[in-house]
């Protein structure tokens, strides 16, 4: 075991040292921010401004296949299934999903509809991902993962920056910021962005007509009026128009056909904070906003209102106590379109419902630099669902500057959603005996409850080399009441004509599984204008139906989730501002869905002929013509294929 | 051929791949580990550069001879927290063309006009503009690493690329206060060339 470091002991004196030497001289690799990450209690991991411009992608959701462990799939042109540690699917819904404090994850369902998130991907200062359960700081839905998209701060964000594009795939694409200030402690920005893609291809290679448009516009503005306050002010309007093939099974038209049909999106935002600090260790922040989002699609058209207040104290007390606490208030309105008619219901068709909460947590140092033991808990209450408490457990251990070891037990729920207790679904027509049409109706169910999560994780960093540090971080997870769809009654609906019967199924909380798996990744800057990054991931799941349940098809994601996942990618800067970027990812295969494994080869040229001026040429999925990367729900998955855009990047 | 089968060959592969990377990582952790000791003592740390760097700034900037008070001493200035550790205090009494150099340490609000380097630490933030406003009209060679440092009337910023520490000159914020800066340090400046 390594004992100890001397990396204060002079080495050399530089002092004497000409300005040639020292420019020459390499400073240690990690930086402020890069150490905290190195010592996270927690399996993070960072994608920085330069991975997202190098990565050459275009998309949230397709940005986020660079995390270590994390399964991106796309299912259609405007889709995707976005999941950690498991449980895949279009609604994935145990991760918690953050846009500059803002939740996105849709109250519905607790899925993030990922075709309704977007940023000015240039003006995002990281995109920061943790791996398991986050339920202690971040609350519900932080089940096996919180995704948290920060943009930057107005301060580095001042003049302008045009960006045009357009490619095979990305039809047009372009996007307009101008910051400026408005006094010396005030600086703001505002923007609007639009893209044009055009849909995949469908299983017989033809145009799935599955593409997407959309428009937004926002701004921000940063104030310090005094030297302890600082506010920020943003908000952002967005539309978007897409395509989707889909089917909408009714009584009347029980064998209704996959039609392509227009669906459109559209809302807005508000948000507000204020920190203010009231000492050297200790600050307090309030934020608030509103939130709106209209969904109207071949399925459904609904509206929700979120308005949210979140208030949080972080504190040092003596030497050894670092201390956050904190209470949260959200209230979720929706209305939905809700007819008998309709494939998909809700009943209430409208509903508003509140929630609680409050947290508290300790980083206590035990050993100073070296061992640091972290104690939390929430409270979370909402109308439907009992109290929930939701502790974690976290020890630290820093042998020395390069090795972290860290280890945690947390429990995490994941708390019924809208869906779960209230949705119908038409989801199919059968015949039956009688003549009738059978209309196969899963849906929800009033005395849902949560699913829960008690997660044993065990990590380890090493920076065995200047140049190289790696990251692994294993998991096992034991999840009970995990959701499935149970069985009902069948019953004669005469509304809507004509008289039909009802299959029903309803969710009950009647399984309970385990998960474990292993996710390693290595960075490598193998010299100054080469660096290597790559990482793989592992994943098992078993999921066990209680004795009482009859749902035949619950445990099918154990074989939904790819249990291997590989990737890596190199980034070289050539001579005169050249570079060239590649990076390969590897899927296994999804068996309970027939997808089969699949390789991702992207491509990415850039040229800065001058410091604020850019071009670029990417190429994407090389590695073969086309390949399906999910099965979907209700939808009809379409395939990505090989594609290239060029794009020009002008900053003033 | 199955999915199933599709499957196999690559479960091989990646068991092979994992055993081959658990190998070489108990390795590197275990010799190599041993080795990074080394190699971090041999890595200084960033501001132990840095403090060099303001060393030769002071070599290579020619200030007004008016500007010099406190019997010519040359004084460095740094105010908000000190991110050096003992590095710059080390250069405390060196001579450097002649003149000895003071290192001394100040707050928001002090006087500021008499240093002939002052370096403004990031954690003065939010107040950037106010100090830089305080030395205009003196002779002070400005030196900070925040992003906008230089935009806002700074006059050497510190940036790190590729592990290595580069500044970026503004020649006219050293016009303004009458510094001369030799053609060695512009040309290695970046954008110098």
């Amino acid at each position: 075991m390594i004992t100890g470091v001397h990396a204060q002991e002079p080495v050399k004196d530089l002092t004497g040292a000409s300005l040639e030497d020292l420019m020459n001289i390499e400073i240690t690799s990690v930086s402020k921010k890069e150490e905290k990450l190195f010592q996270a209690t927690a399996a993070v991991y960072v994608i920085t401004q330069e991975e997202i411009v190098r990565s050459g992608l275009n998309s949230i959701p397709d940005l986020l296949r660079l995390v270590p462990g994390l399964d991106v799939a796309r299912i259609d042109g405007t889709k995707w299934a976005v999941s950690s540690r498991g449980f895949n699917n279009r609604f994935a819904n145990k991760l918690l999903v953050l846009i500059d404090g803002r939740s996105v994850y849709t109250p519905e369902t607790a899925g993030v509809y990922w075709e309704a998130q977007d940023v000015l991907l240039e003006d995002v200062e990281r995109i920061e991902v943790i791996r398991g359960p986050g339920g202690t700081l971040w609350g519900a839905n932080a089940v096996n993962g919180v995704i948290n998209i920060i943009t930057k701060h107005t301060r580095e964000t001042q003049g302008g920056l045009v960006t045009a594009g357009a490619g095979s795939e990305e039809r047009g694409f372009g996007s307009v910021r101008y910051g400026g200030k408005l006094s010396d402690q005030a600086n703001y920005r505002v923007y609007g962005k639009y893209f044009s893609r055009r849909g995949l291809i469908n299983a017989a290679g033809v145009n799935a007509n599955d593409g997407q448009q959309a428009f937004r516009s926002g701004g921000r503005v940063d104030w310090d009026p005094t030297e302890r306050d600082s506010v920020t002010l943003q908000g952002e309007l967005f539309q978007s128009n897409l395509r989707e093939t889909g089917t909408n099974i009714s009584p009347a038209t029980p064998l209704a056909p996959f039609t392509n049909k227009e669906g459109f999106f559209s809302g807005g935002h508000v948000l507000g904070r204020w920190t203010r600090t009231l000492s050297k260790d200790s600050e307090i922040e309030l934020q608030a906003y509103y939130d709106r989002t209209n969904r109207d699609v071949f399925d459904l058209h609904q509206i929700i209102h979120t308005f949210d207040l979140d208030f949080h104290n972080h504190f040092k007390m003596g030497q050894r106590h670092d201390f956050i606490w904190g209470l949260g208030y959200r209230v979720i309105s929706d209305w939905t379109n809700t007819t008998s008619s309709n494939a998909v219901q809700y009943n209430p068709k409208e509903e508003t419902i509140q929630l609680w909460s409050v947290f508290a947590q300790d980083e206590f140092t035990l050993v100073k630099d070296k061992l640091r033991l972290t104690l939390g808990t929430k409270l979370e209450h909402d109308d439907y669902s009992a109290l929930e408490v939701q502790p974690t457990v976290r020890l630290l251990w820093t042998p020395s500057n390069q090795q972290t070891i860290w280890g945690a037990v947390s429990r995490a729920v994941k708390t019924p959603s809208r869906r779960d207790r209230s949705i119908r679904v038409n989801a199919a027509a059968v015949p039956t005996a009688g003549g009738l049409v059978g209309i196969i109706s899963p849906g929800g169910n009033a005395n849902t409850r949560s699913e829960e999560l008690l997660a044993f994780e065990l990590g380890y960093r090493v920076q065995p080399a200047r140049r190289v540090t790696l990251d692994i971080a294993t998991f096992y997870n034991s999840y009970d009441r995990l959701q499935t769809s149970e069985p009902g009654v069948p019953f004669l609906e005469i509304d809507p004509l004509p008289a039909h019967l009802v299959i029903p199924r309803h969710f009950a909380n009647l399984m309970r599984g385990e998960t474990y798996g292993l996710e390693a990744s290595a960075n490598w800057n193998a010299t100054h204008f080469w660096r290597l990054t790559g990482s793989y991931s592992f994943l098992r799941m078993h999921l066990h139906r209680y004795a009482e349940s009859r749902d035949l098809a619950a445990e099918k994601p154990e074989g939904q989730n790819p249990r291997h996942q590989f990737q890596v990618h190199s980034l070289l800067a050539l001579p005169r501002n050249f570079q060239l970027d590649a990076s390969l990812y590897q899927v296994s295969s999804r068996p309970a869905d027939l997808i089969p494994r699949h390789t991702r080869l992207d491509a990415r040229l850039g040229w800065q002929p001058r410091d604020n001026l850019e071009f670029s040429f990417a190429l994407q999925n090389l590695a073969d013509n086309e390949h399906p990367e999910f099965s979907g729900i209700g939808v009809r998955t379409s395939q990505p294929e090989r594609a290239a855009y060029g794009k020009l990047t002008w900053r003033f | 051929m199955s999915i199933e089968q599709i499957g196999k060959p690559y479960n091989r592969f990646i068991a092979q791949f994992i055993l081959r990377g658990l190998v070489v990582g108990l390795f590197l952790a275990s010799v190599g580990g041993v080795g990074s000791v080394n190699l971090v003592a041999q890595a200084p740390d960033e501001y132990r550069v840095k403090a060099a760097f303001i060393l030769n700034f002071a070599r290579f900037v020619e200030w007004p001879s008016d500007s010099f008070s406190e019997g010519g001493v040359l004084v460095v200035g740094i105010i908000g927290d000190n991110p050096f550790g003992g590095s710059l205090d080390q250069l405390n009494g060196t001579t450097i063309n002649g003149r000895r150099i003071a290192i001394r340490r100040f707050k928001f609000g002090d006087y500021l006009r008499g240093c002939q380097i002052l370096f403004v630490s990031s954690s003065e933030r939010n107040r950037l503009g106010k100090i830089l406003d305080s030395v205009k009209g003196g002779s002070v060679l400005t030196i900070g690493e925040l992003a906008q440092f230089n935009q806002t009337g700074g006059v050497i910023k510190f940036v790190i690329q590729d592990y290595k520490v580069r500044f970026e000159i503004s020649p006219g914020a050293a016009g303004q206060a009458r510094l001369r800066i030799s053609s060695k340090l512009m040309a290695l400046s970046k954008g110098g060339r």
